[in-house]
């Protein structure tokens, strides 16, 4: 199973143009897509998830043309939308009855199995009798993975899932996912890189409706080896710095001062020191390689 | 702060285009109504009658006020929206962080959104003061512009309903923070209005103190307005007024801070904060692990599993909406009306009926079907948008359902929804029935009425409904858009614009009978329902296609996907249903167009040309029937009758007789033939008029034969053009030719020296001798005037023969009919009620009427002309009214389902209506008066007065005083819709039944308590015996005044000239009274009474020639008359005493309703 988006364009009324000429081939396993906020990775999920048309542009999932037959595609869908609500004052259990029906479990009986199961996965069992809108955030993002899981999919589409989540939460919700990922195509779109370190097994980083680059986590690293510097300086230099040499990122010390990683093929100064480059140097790497987007 | 928060809302809402729309909808409603009613689209038309003003203080009131009930619908959609909005946008979670008081935030907001409310309202006054200005606009429904009519009806009605109501709004919204609970307030008060209005039905100030809307509180106020006060006063503003309005604010400003206090800057409200349990956080980080062993579970996508599916999501839809408390609450609501609506149909003012089953399905299934549709508009609307209303959208949509899945499951729901009320309708009706004793359960027209004739159009408004939600972004543009169609919808069919296949859904109601079921009217109505089913069907597949799914921004997006959805299945169902609408649609067009009847035609331009060119001949002398022979078949089951027949006409003149004027049946198809040869000169088609000269002139008391024809039209699909029903058809003598200029000319002056020339019926006719075989299918019975004389059968048919024995007048009809017979005999007379099977309660009653007015009618005025007197039962389609035909009674079914116990303040209709009607035969037919004004003063007043006694004596003075009352009422209601100048009871007009009925009895009643009743009785007899049988000259009132002026005492003659003669009010007051016990052991009275007298206009009258005679009434603890004072009264302050026995403990002016006082409040005193 292989999901192959090709030339997909997607222009809104207001002028923004959310999906540009975006192509992508995703394999199976968990595939991260990072980006800032506003680079087009939730149309590119709708889209996907099939309830949002492209302007043009083609997307097969297998043998599935998922415009022209977005059905077949919605029977082996799991979506997870970046926020979703629930009808208020019902239970999980009868939620996920409900989400049973609409994905195709006609008998009663299965609905009940299949429910007990994607609770127990999800480890929502104890709580199941309760209103899923009093859930705390992770309760209820695990409860989105719960009714994603109903009908068995093969394509998981995951729209930033661990947003506001603390980080007890954060590592449950991951574990849960890992553990329903194997075997499927998963696309897991976030703008925190630790999501994707730990996670993924491929990574695309997107900006301003296009993919920038497409790789392995693991070998992503080695890309920027012996290529990231860091160094220590006031934050009124920083602007003199970012016209010498790239800087990647920028943070403050306990001293209220600078620690910038910059990218250069050279030491560029005597005081920077070599630094062994992380995702998130990778990222910021891309994001600042792209060129400014013809509008 | 408050200020702040105030500009802030007040801007938002003012940029935003709905408050607008709303203003531009309001004007153009009252706009156009207001035009429409006072002519403005109208072909200009002359009227001479003085009519209501149209913006008349109590016209303005009346008008914004209806308008009002629509202003409400504004409440949820801008004072509710205001708050709800910040919940919607989550933005409450942010601005409930700020340093914001909650009364500067709760009344900022809710005073910004109210004023946007009463701008709106402003335009339909707004639009009411620009039509009544207009140039050009009609002036004859039009007095002088008063701007204080307006600002009585905002300020004193509108606006603080709109304050009080907003305030209920708008807390329901901070408790429940839910948008529609604003609209289920909004419903719930015009329920509550209804519901108030039928609980107090007998107790109108109550009805008018708790009025939500004040509406009733004005109506009480002004219910004995005459036309020229309702067009000229300002409404009355007293303490009842402002009682109701300061009970309504204080309830809703009461409301309102409660729901302040418990509301709180939190995330969730209070109401469900109580409600939520504690979630139990399981901090463990174990690893979960997916099943290694899933369960096997079956996907089914096939059209089968898809339909349950539909199911399953109908019943959970089903489940939501009839599981709230908004829905119980409002369910309970509307049943608790449909209750008193019910108690109010079986016992209004004069009648209490049994709750017979069609009662129950008539006017509070009326009501209800209306909450019913209300509950469906709201629910389609909370429905269509419920899973984007709670962010859901993005998992349903993208499941593995076809959008039909979703509408079918929403659409059943809603129906599921309809039919659970009805069914709770149904089952109030039959409690309803079990509680007063009534066990003729009729569980299969429940059935058939509710679950087809009433769910159908209901079920096909769900579709039209969750088609207009589907399109609508918000759920209450939605309900606006519905509520507008529906209005607009009744109010084109009424004016008689569009046709039945354009006006959606729309159908007259259908009257059902016991004796004859829905009539003719049944295969249409369900013919036009297939008809607008489809259309439903359309409606739903353009929902379909335009089925919300995913991201649709624009409207051309979701125009392109629509078309995309239209796949061939789709379109082939769309082409199937069109061409259905289409055939049918044609079909129904070709129908209604091709009538046998006389439809609609402009009637009243027609009858215009026709006096223009006919009216030369009203002069003219004409023979008189003298004998009418028929023989009449009636043909039940094909609906229509055949006739044939001749009269006998003689020329009572003493001129030649030249030309002949007949006019045949409007309805029928007649023919036509005279024993003289003759030719036609002039016909009207339309009218069916025919002058005809004779060859040879009819010399004075010459006669000829004039044979003819009768039968029924043919009968079209929508309309019955026959008066022949499957069963109890009811044909009367309209149907027959007639001699002469038949345009009824207006009755003359009752002393004009030419009034007695003809009779007050007919004007070719003054008694026949009549004979008739009347035949019809052999499981009917026939009847007509006249003595049985035999009866034979031929195969499939039966035949009866009748025959007069004395001349009768020219008023007579001919029934069939599958009825049960009841036989008595009073005195060698034969007294027999052919009624239907199950509608026996009555007959004791009735036969007791019978026999109380032969008994009182002989004794005081001779013996009763024919052998026998036949009740007849007729249904309810042809009318509920009784009247009398030679020995027939003919009575409307209505009276014949009256409740057996009569409660108390009741009448006792079926002893009543046999007894008035019986006493026609002396007082109508005996006699017969005029046409002249003042007739019916000769006929109905008297049989109304003697109906009267024999009430009183056979229930006693107790049960007559309520019948009294009954006039009373009668009359001062009457007069005060009287749209001409009320005239006195000696030239009451025929239409004037209020006079007739109402007056003419407490006039009579007040002379015959002065004279005596056997004093009055033989005045009466005595005219009677002069007139009794006569031909021309026929008496009028003038003629039994003169009689009644020959036989009064000069000190009572003022009784003539007030009752009889004028129209005279009276006032009498008790202004002080005072007891004094005695030595010996009496008590003392001494009152102060003011007393005087109005004429019809208001205008005081001063001066009496003689002391009136007042009766006081003296109660002891228990409310028992103990002692009556007779005192003589004069113009102004009248002190007396007098002296009783025990010590009184109320006094009452005119206990006995002698006088004629509009308010009786004052009568009074309770030590």
């Amino acid at each position: 199973m292989q999901l192959s988006i090709h030339q997909l364009n997607k222009t809104y009324p207001n002028g923004v143009r959310a999906l540009n000429n975006l192509n992508l081939e995703i394999g199976k396993g968990m595939f991260g897509l990072l980006g800032p906020n506003g680079a087009g990775k939730s149309s590119l999920m709708r889209t996907i998830a099939t309830l949002q048309q492209p302007d043009s542009g083609n997307l097969m999932f297998g043998e599935i043309d998922i415009l022209k037959e977005p059905m077949q595609l919605r029977k082996v869908l799991g979506y997870l939308p970046q926020s979703f609500g629930v009808y208020p004052r019902t239970s999980a259990d009868q939620l996920l009855d409900y989400f049973a029906v609409l994905k195709g479990i006609s008998s009663p009986k299965d609905r009940k199995r299949k429910v007990d199961e994607v609770l127990e996965i999800t480890n929502l069992t104890e709580v199941r009798k309760q209103h899923v809108g009093g859930y705390s955030g992770g309760m209820k993002q695990r409860f989105g993975i719960a009714q994603l899981l109903l009908n068995d999919p093969q394509l998981l589409i995951v729209d930033e899932p661990t947003a506001g989540l603390d980080p007890a939460e954060r590592s449950r919700f991951l574990n849960v996912i890992r553990a329903v990922a194997t075997d499927h195509v998963v696309i897991f779109s976030t703008h925190i890189v630790d999501d994707v370190k730990d996670l993924c097994n491929e990574m695309a980083v997107m900006n301003h409706g296009s993919i920038l680059c497409q790789l392995q986590p693991v070998n992503a690293i080695s890309l920027l080896k012996d290529k990231v510097w860091t160094t220590t300086i006031l934050p009124a230099e920083l602007p003199h710095v970012q016209s010498q040499v790239q800087v990647l990122s920028s943070g403050y010390d306990s001293q209220h001062r600078l620690v910038v990683r910059v990218a250069s093929e050279n030491c560029p100064e005597v005081d920077y020191a070599p630094a062994s480059p992380t995702l998130e140097d990778v990222y910021f790497y891309f994001l600042q390689e792209e060129k400014p987007p013809q509008a | 702060m408050l200020l702040s928060i105030f500009r802030y809302e007040l801007r938002y809402i003012l940029k935003r285009p709905a408050a607008y729309l709303y203003f531009l909808a309001f004007w153009g409603l009252s706009f156009v109504s207001f035009a429409g009613t006072a002519g403005y689209f109208d072909p200009p038309t002359a009227t001479t009658q003085a009519q209501n003003w149209l913006n008349s203080p109590y016209s303005i009131h009346y008008f914004l006020q209806y308008s009002g009930k629509f202003f409400l619908f504004l409440l949820p959609a801008v004072v509710g929206q205001v708050i709800f909005k910040d919940y919607q946008t989550r933005i409450h979670l942010l601005l409930y962080a700020f340093p914001i008081k909650k009364e500067a935030y709760l009344v900022g907001k809710f005073g910004s959104a109210l004023l946007v409310v009463l701008g709106i309202t402003l335009a339909s006054g707004l639009g009411m003061l620009i039509a009544e200005v207009l140039p050009g606009m009609p002036t004859a429904q039009l007095g002088p512009t008063r701007l204080a009519g307006y600002l009585q009806a905002y300020g004193l009605y509108i606006w603080p309903n709109m304050l009080a109501q907003g305030l209920l709004v708008f807390a329901a919204g901070v408790r429940f923070r839910s948008r529609y609970t604003g609209f289920a307030v909004v419903i719930g008060l015009i329920l509550l209005q209804i519901l108030l209005e039928n609980i107090f039905v007998n107790q109108p100030l109550m009805a008018a103190l708790t009025d939500p809307f004040g509406q009733n509180t004005a109506q009480f106020l002004t219910r004995y307005w005459t036309l020229a006060e309702q067009n000229t006063l300002l409404l009355p503003v007293n303490s009842l007024v402002l009682l109701n309005r300061l009970l309504w604010l204080t309830i809703g400003g009461g409301v309102f801070v409660a729901a302040m206090r418990g509301f709180s800057f939190t995330e969730t409200n209070a109401h469900e904060r109580k409600k939520k349990r504690p979630v139990v956080v399981k901090n463990t980080l174990a690893v979960p692990v997916a099943s290694t062993n899933p369960p096997k579970v079956k996907y089914s996508f096939g059209f089968s599993a898809q339909l349950r599916a539909a199911f399953r999501l109908s019943v959970q839809e089903f489940r939501f909406m009839a599981g709230s408390w908004m829905f119980a609450g409002l369910a309970a609501l509307g049943i608790a009306t449909v209750v008193f609506a019910l108690l109010r149909v079986t016992s209004q003012a004069e009648l209490t009926l049994l709750p017979v089953t069609h009662l129950v399905l008539g006017v509070p299934t009326l009501f209800f079907v209306n909450i019913v549709l209300l509950l469906t508009f709201l629910y389609s609307g909370i429905l269509v948008h419920r899973e984007r209303m709670a962010g859901m959208e993005p998992l349903v949509d993208s499941s593995p359902l076809p959008n039909w899945v979703f509408l079918a499951s929403k659409t059943w729901a809603i129906w599921y929804l309809q039919l659970l009320l009805l069914f709770m309708l149904m089952a109030t009706g039959l409690v309803m029935q079990s509680v007063n004793g009534y066990f003729h359960f009729e569980i299969g027209l429940y059935l058939f009425h509710l679950f087809v004739l009433v769910f159908v159009p209901l079920a096909i408004w769900a579709m039209a409904a969750l088609f207009v939600q589907v399109l609508m972004p918000n759920v209450f543009g939605g309900i606006f858009l519905l509520l507008l169609g529906w209005l607009a919808i009744g109010f084109l069919a009424d004016s008689g614009f569009g046709t039945r296949w354009l006006n959606f859904n729309h159908h007259a109601p259908l009257t059902y009978s016991d004796i004859d079921g829905y009539g003719h009217a049944l295969v249409p109505y369900l013919y036009e329902k297939l008809y607008w089913l489809m259309v439903g069907g359309l409606l739903l597949i353009g929902a379909h296609l335009f089925w919300y799914r995913g991201l649709m921004d624009q409207v051309k997006e979701r125009v392109s996907i629509a078309i995309m959805r239209l796949n061939s299945p789709i379109a082939g169902l769309t082409l199937f249903l069109l061409a259905g609408v289409l055939a049918v649609g044609f079909d129904i067009w070709k129908k209604e167009n091709a009538g046998h009847g006389n439809g609609d035609q402009n009637l009243k331009q027609a009858f215009a040309l026709f006096e223009k060119n006919y009216s030369r001949y009203a002069a003219l002398p004409q023979p008189q029937i003298k004998s009418m022979q028929v023989s009449l078949d009636f043909f039940p089951d094909e609906q229509r009758f055949q006739a044939k027949g001749n009269y006998r006409l003689r020329n009572e003149t003493s001129f030649d007789i030249d030309t002949l004027l007949i006019k045949t049946g409007f309805d029928e198809k007649s023919t036509f033939e005279l024993s003289c040869t003759y030719s036609l000169v002039k016909a009207d088609a339309q009218m069916n008029f025919y002058v005809l000269k004779l060859d040879a002139a009819l010399a004075p008391g010459d006669s000829l034969t004039l044979s003819f024809t009768v039968e029924s039209k043919p009968n079209d699909f929508f309309v019955r053009n026959s008066n022949v029903l499957t069963n109890g058809s009811f044909i009367r003598q309209d149907a027959f030719p007639r001699i002469g200029y038949f345009p009824t000319q207006a009755p003359l002056h009752p002393q004009d020296s030419l009034s007695g020339q003809h009779n007050y019926q007919s004007p070719d006719a003054d008694r026949l001798a009549f004979e008739a075989v009347v035949s019809t299918s052999n499981d009917q019975v026939a009847l007509a005037p006249g003595k049985l004389l035999k009866t034979w059968e031929v195969p499939g048919r039966r035949f009866y023969q009748y025959r007069m024995d004395i001349p009768i007048k020219f008023a007579f009809s001919f029934h069939s009919g599958r009825y049960r017979i009841a036989r008595k005999q009073w005195k060698g007379t034969l007294l027999q009620v052919y009624y239907h099977p199950s509608h026996g309660y009555q007959l004791a009653e009735m036969f007791r009427g019978l026999e109380s007015a032969l008994d009182y009618n002989t004794r005081y005025f001779g013996p009763y002309q024919h052998s026998s007197a036949t009740i007849v039962e007729f249904p309810n389609s042809e009318g509920s009214f009784a009247t009398s035909f030679a020995n027939m009674i003919p009575l409307s079914e209505s009276r014949f389902i009256v409740r057996t116990h009569k409660p108390d303040h009741k009448i006792n209709l079926p002893f009543y209506v046999s007894a008035h009607e019986l006493t026609h035969q002396w007082w109508g037919n005996q006699v017969l008066p005029a046409h002249a004004e003042g007739a019916l003063m000769l006929t109905e007043s008297i049989t109304e007065y003697l109906s009267l006694k024999m009430y009183a004596h056979t229930f006693g003075k107790k049960d007559a005083l309520d019948f009294l009352r009954v006039q009373r009422e009668r009359y001062l209601t009457g007069r005060s819709k009287e749209s001409g100048t009320e005239p006195p009871l000696v030239r009451v007009l025929p239409e004037q039944q209020y006079i007739a009925y109402g007056k003419g009895a407490l006039a009579f009643h007040t002379l015959g308590e002065a004279l005596g009743e056997a004093k009055l009785n033989q005045v009466l007899s005595q005219f009677l015996t002069r007139y009794k049988f006569k031909a021309a000259p026929y008496p009028t009132s003038h003629d039994l005044l003169q009689l009644l002026y020959a036989q009064t005492p000069d000190s009572l003659k003022y009784l003539l000239y007030d009752y009889f003669e004028t129209v005279t009010l009276h006032k009498a007051t008790l202004t002080d009274a005072r007891v004094f016990a005695m030595p010996d052991g009496q008590y003392r009275v001494n009152l102060t009474v003011a007393f005087q007298k109005t004429n019809g206009a208001g205008a005081m009258k001063s001066e009496f020639p003689f002391s009136n005679f007042l009766g006081i009434g003296c109660y002891d603890e228990q409310g028992k008359q103990y002692y009556l004072h007779t005192a003589c009264v004069d113009a102004g302050f009248n002190q007396f005493s007098f002296t009783v026995s025990g010590k009184p403990a109320r006094l009452e002016l005119d206990p006995d309703l002698l006088l004629i006082e509009v308010d009786r409040a004052d009568n009074t005193w309770v030590f």
